[in-house]
């Protein structure tokens, strides 16, 4: 009875509007009230939010939050897409492929998905409609390639997801890498079905000689050395996820300075938005922390583990299910927010069904890849619609091929989990 | 200008000012690390102070002085599903029953932040380390920030209860989802 009035007030409040955190902060502390009355709860808000930002671990977060500010403050971003196209612009579909190139060059220095989309519509779809391309085809492709930065590492969904399941950060960046390239080729896989199903969806581009070819290269230098000052440390073992992290912070800063972009307005609203970021995540996990203390006491978790322990289900059978949850979760939720709420509660299950928490890490942000480009709550085709003033039906309906594609990779590496684990398992911890 | 007006300009110059300090924190939290991790490479004397001035003060204090500011700018995430489907009058009513337990949650946390604070300060406590650091230090941003986000949400609270009574759009509702991105701009 207790759990059921702490879960539907949290429901209530989220329904009319109010913030995910405070929400489950109110919800959470009301429902240890009707446990343990006023004396509990004055004593879990008093060392709770201390706690939450009393950690050297969490500044991951904020550090990989700046770098891709830094990055986008840098403008280096800004020529992937143009290199990416003289490479592969000439096959029919080429500027769509270059996005997901692009897309998947912007994620490995950077771990903003919405960052990833907003950069990406700025340069590729003026390019692909003025070559012709369908505005459906051209605007999907733009979503789904932002989501490609929440997976290649720096990540900074993985790093919540391993700072909230306790599993190493390390071993899940580099998890990361080998899924972030399978989707990249995937995306590109379907524009080619798209383009070869239609090809008047997307005419084939001009030429680039050999020279604009290794020209364009040009951009590519400080994107490996940034890249690989973070992934490269963590994977060799040189550097931990948080040195790794405020290096990368610091390499992206450098990066902006060479560039002659470091103008104090600029830097300003660099670190704003990256405090307004971070302290929208650590509020959720405040609040999270505060409805987790309420949700352990009703032992609910435990229920649950042993409930589906006891089902006479195969382990697969229930992994579909509880990914097919987090797939609508991720309809009208935040994925951040879905990450933080359900983790401590699904994680038990599926660790108890036999699986390994690196690899459940990389398929949950997998499948919140797929939240942030379906409706409603699909963050990426926003930013989409609103950097091209199309109107947002349009730009679903383009993702939807990728979406299809991308459960069909996620069904593939919960049958081959090696696809994922194996990386890690070659590291220098 | 109303007072609400008046009071929000007030209040809106007070967290910005937080918002600089919090800023001022994440980039001394940068040059520190990267600082750290220099002098152990480089000449095998890593800064002795740096974990200890990371996790009690900057991170602590980035995120509390930060916390309002974030609210003020819409920057914490919401589920606006239903309010697509609400009248603006329902939007205030349910946006000032949110904030309502908001400010009270933020209040207690301030409260207790603060006794904390005056605990450690009269039994002079510190962390234990290779340097003393005073704890009631740490506490000041808590109660700083959670009183600035309590005051903030008391003015939501009441704005909002107040534009639902006179049918007057008195303080802004969030923007949706779909008509603008300013909280996820920030976004993840």
């Amino acid at each position: 009875m207790v759990t059921l009035t702490g879960v539907s007030l949290l429901f209530a409040l989220l329904a009319i509007g109010t913030p995910v955190a405070f929400a489950m902060a109110a919800a959470g502390a009301t429902g240890l009230a009707m446990i343990g009355g006023p004396a509990m709860v004055l004593g879990i808000l008093k060392t709770a939010p201390f706690s939450v930002a009393n950690s050297y671990e969490i500044i991951t977060v904020p550090m990989f939050i700046l770098m891709a500010e830094f990055v986008i403050l840098s403008g280096v971003a800004d020529d992937l897409f143009r290199a990416a196209a003289a490479w592969v612009g000439r096959v029919p579909g080429g500027l769509a492929m270059a996005t997901a190139l692009a897309g998947a060059g912007f994620g490995a220095i950077s771990g903003s998905s919405t960052a990833a989309a907003a950069t990406l519509s700025s340069t590729s779809i003026p390019a692909m409609l003025k070559q012709g391309y369908e505005p459906r085809l051209a605007g999907g492709v733009v979503a789904i390639s932002g989501t490609l930065a929440m997976m290649i590492p720096p990540s900074i969904a993985l790093v919540l997801y391993g700072i909230i399941a306790d599993v190493s950060i390390g071993a899940l960046l580099i998890a990361g890498i080998v899924p972030g390239l399978l989707v990249t080729v995937t995306i590109m896989l379907t524009v080619f079905v798209l383009v070869r199903l239609d090809p008047t969806r997307a005419p084939a581009g001009r030429a680039h000689s050999l020279r604009e070819k290794v020209a364009s290269l040009s951009v590519a230098g400080p994107m490996l050395v940034l890249f690989m000052a973070v992934t490269g440390s963590i994977y060799l073992g040189l550097a931990t996820p948080t040195e790794a992290a405020g290096i990368g912070a610091f390499g992206a800063f450098l990066l902006a300075a060479r560039a002659r972009r470091l103008s104090r307005d600029g830097v300003a609203r660099a670190l704003t938005h990256a405090v307004h970021a971070t302290c929208m995540i650590l509020m959720i996990i405040l609040g999270a922390s505060i409805f987790g203390y309420f949700f352990t006491l009703t032992q609910t978790t435990q229920a649950l583990v042993a409930w589906v322990g006891a089902l006479d289900a195969p382990p697969w059978a229930i992994m579909a299910l509880i990914l097919f949850g987090y797939v609508i979760l991720g309809c009208f939720m935040d994925q951040i927010a879905i990450l933080i709420l359900t983790v401590p509660v699904v994680l038990p299950v599926v660790v108890a069904l036999g699986y390994d928490p690196v690899w459940f890490g990389v398929i949950v942000v997998l499948t919140a890849e797929v939240g942030m480009v379906t409706p409603p709550m699909g963050l990426n085709v926003f930013v989409v619609a609103r950097y091209t003033r199309r109107p947002l039906a349009e730009i679903f309906e383009g993702v939807m091929p990728h979406v299809v594609a991308h459960a069909l990779l996620i069904a593939l590496m919960t049958a081959l989990p090696q696809i994922i684990l194996w990386l890690p398992s070659t590291m220098n911890m | 200008m109303g007072v609400i007006d008046r009071f929000g300009r007030l209040l809106d110059g007070i967290d910005k000012a937080f918002a600089a300090a919090s800023g001022v924190c994440m980039f001394a939290i940068m040059l520190v690390v990267v600082a750290d991790v220099a002098l152990r490479y480089l000449f095998n004397s890593p800064l002795a102070w740096s974990y200890d001035v990371i996790s009690l003060y900057l991170m602590v204090g980035m995120f509390f002085f930060g916390v309002s500011d974030t609210l003020r700018g819409h920057g914490h995430v919401a589920i606006d599903v239903v309010q697509k489907r609400m009248s603006p009058a329902g939007r205030h009513a349910g946006e000032s029953i949110g904030y309502a337990l908001t400010t009270l949650v933020a209040a207690v946390i301030a409260v207790q932040a603060y006794g904390r604070l005056t605990e450690s300060w009269a039994a002079d406590e510190v962390m234990a380390g290779a340097y003393s650091w005073p704890t009631w230090l740490a506490m000041a941003p808590v109660v700083a920030g959670a009183a600035m986000l309590t005051v903030r949400a008391a003015f939501r609270t009441v704005g909002h209860a107040l534009s639902v009574l006179t049918r007057e759009p008195l303080i802004e509702l969030p923007p949706l989802s779909e008509t603008a991105v300013s909280a996820t701009e920030d976004g993840v």
